[in-house]
């Protein structure tokens, strides 16, 4: 992967994120009420006071008047103002921020470890009962919901009264969702490496299997999975928000799921420019990664 | 592994069977309350006898016909809970089988209307090329990138209050195969474009034949194999989806079950430790979900499949 090509992917990365924040807007428009609507339930706003905050947050103004002036902010590093919390946004995402991430990167390491392991594992004792157990605990975990996962671990910890830290059961929750995926590309990675010619060369010169296992099937079985990486990195926050909302963790999934359902437009705008800007970035980087790693790509 | 693809059919036929007439096997109706028997442990109560193929309660087969045959029933003042009760006394197995309708009808006819959109603008792309190709995979980025959560939050929130359950979800999953159409119609689009320099193409055309007769009768049958296994494996993505709508309160409203809604209750600690039949529902979406995997034809998977909406 050459510069340009990596300039190339940053503008439509730019238009992209433009698109997805103008067709935000659109949908929060399309829906009916606001956040000021529900406040005028409430006896003791006066109207005037409504309106002011209206005027004052541009609620009237159309979508695109909306996106175009939140679009200059955002260039003068300004990323707008949460009207629930009362509080400038990038305070209130940079509080939680740290808390999604730590949950995430914890995950996508357990998952990348575990998946790795049980991967070999099968790959190594092919059809056996170990291969057929790993294969049916991918398969059960695969076919389980994040919410399921998550509700499922947090009985077992009641049950069993065991005081974990507070980072150990959303971890397990999100692994759990990408162990599957990690293990079963190992496993097929690895086997169709194994299979092919040069490995039956390498055993014939007297190479053990563990080594033929390790060093040279699991190079070769590298390339395939550094695909997966881009990925996961991406599709990690979409399983983790479910599990924030089950667990009670206080990062950006939990606060995008209450900004929606209280209509705190700006808020909700940023926040899926985040996802989108995290998704982009992982998509990137796993294309890096692979360009790195093999480069028989970059020629093709 | 042949008995296991043979017993996974039989399961999802059984499923399928009780989705399509959910009231046949069930003894109840799912929102009869039985106020005196909350939290019930799966059994027998009063004394009941159980009673093969008898008219029990009467209700209407898909909402018309009107009958009152169930395969299990009990005469008053006998109760029999399968799978107990909940907080209201409601049958959970009776709950169980009609959320099977919402869960197992909806997700399939999603899967199938995303489809029927990616082939067909996966492969209108892909065999016109040039600035529409370009055009549609472009947008096909943004769907992808967009977070379909918020949109469905959006649109849930835009459809009128008084709009009925039923209607409601019907929108939301429309919705979401719209959003779902655009993985699967970069695939057909990757079809489409490797198979159009292929030489019955090209021989279709020099004999005179059209751009949509080649489409329909030289390129589709080869993308009828892909949208096969496509469908297979998007169905429990769709049920997976509903379950999690549900279970955040976005779904189906309450007297409605589903299976993401039954889920509900297990957000107290109290149902969550100590009874273990409200975990019902969330065996019946694993167990589908396995018998669809068992099924699905072996294929080498892109990392492009393996992101689910949720």
């Amino acid at each position: 992967m050459n510069g340009w090509s990596l300039v190339e992917r940053f503008v439509t990365s730019l238009v992209v994120m433009a698109a997805v924040a103008l067709l935000t807007f659109m949908l929060i428009d399309l829906a009916p009420g606001s956040y000021v609507d529900e406040l005028s339930a409430n006896p003791q706003i006066s109207p005037a006071t409504l309106a002011r905050m209206r005027d004052q947050y541009g609620l009237d103004r159309p979508f695109y008047q909306k996106f175009w002036q939140w679009g200059r902010s955002v260039t003068e590093g300004d990323f707008g103002y949460s009207f629930v919390y009362q509080r400038p946004i990038r305070q209130l995402v940079a509080e939680r921020l740290w808390n999604t991430v730590r949950l995430n990167l914890a995950a996508l390491v357990v998952a990348w470890l575990a998946g790795m392991a049980l991967g070999l594992a099968a790959a190594a004792a092919r059809g056996s009962a170990v291969d057929w157990t790993i294969g049916a605990v991918t398969t059960i975990l695969l076919s389980s919901p994040a919410v399921v996962l998550a509700i499922v671990l947090l009985a077992c910890a009641a049950r069993s009264g065991v005081s974990l830290g507070s980072l150990f059961l959303p971890v397990a929750a999100v692994a759990a969702v990408w162990l599957p995926a990690i293990a079963r590309h190992t496993r097929g990675a690895l086997l169709s490496a194994l299979d092919a010619p040069h490995m039956l060369a390498a055993r014939a010169r007297g190479i053990g299997h563990a080594r033929l296992l390790l060093v040279h099937a699991l190079r070769e079985a590298l390339n395939p999975l550094t695909s997966v990486v881009g990925v996961s990195v991406a599709a990690l926050l979409s399983a983790s928000l479910p599990v924030e909302v089950v667990m009670s963790w206080p990062g950006i999934g939990q606060l995008t799921f209450d900004a929606v359902l209280k209509r705190d437009i700006f808020l909700v705008v940023d926040l899926v420019q985040l996802s989108a800007l995290l998704l982009l970035a992982g998509n990137t980087a796993g294309d890096v990664l692979l360009h790195a790693l093999d480069p028989r790509i970059s020629r093709a | 592994m042949k008995a296991l693809r043979v017993a996974a059919w039989a399961l999802l036929v059984v499923v399928c069977l009780i989705a399509v007439c959910p009231d046949f096997f069930s003894p109840y109706s799912p929102s009869r309350q039985y106020r005196d028997l909350p939290y019930a442990a799966p059994g027998r109560y009063h004394g009941a006898s159980p009673r093969w193929l008898v008219h029990g309660e009467p209700y209407r087969w898909l909402g018309v016909v009107p009958t009152s045959l169930r395969l299990v029933a009990v005469p008053e003042p006998g109760r029999i809970f399968l799978l107990g009760t909940d907080e209201f006394g409601r049958d959970w197995y009776s709950r169980l089988c009609h959320g099977a309708s919402v869960s197992l009808l909806l997700a399939p006819a999603a899967a199938l209307l995303s489809l029927l959109f990616a082939v067909a603008i996966g492969g209108w792309a892909g065999y016109q090329g040039g600035w529409i190709d370009v055009l549609v995979m472009r947008a096909s980025e943004v769907f992808i990138v967009l977070p379909w959560f918020y949109v469905v939050v959006a649109l849930r929130a835009a459809l009128p209050l008084t709009l009925g359950s039923t209607a409601t979800l019907f929108t939301v999953f429309a919705l979401l195969a719209t959003l779902g159409c655009a993985t699967p119609a970069r695939l057909f689009r990757g079809l489409v474009l490797s198979l159009k320099t292929g030489e019955f193409v090209i021989a279709a055309r020099a004999a005179g034949a059209g751009g949509p007769h080649i489409f329909r009768c030289h390129l589709l049958p080869f993308l009828l194999q892909a949208a096969w296994t496509q469908f297979l494996v998007s169905v429990p993505a769709y049920i997976v989806t509903e379950v999690t709508l549900s279970f955040l309160g976005l779904g189906v409203a309450e007297p409605t079950p589903t299976w993401g809604g039954m889920l509900v209750p297990l957000q107290q600690y109290v149902v969550l430790t100590s009874y273990p039949w409200m975990f019902a529902p969330a065996v019946a979406v694993v167990v589908v979900c396995m018998a669809l995997q068992i099924v699905a034809p072996p294929f080498r998977q892109s990392p492009d499949a393996v992101t689910m909406p949720v």
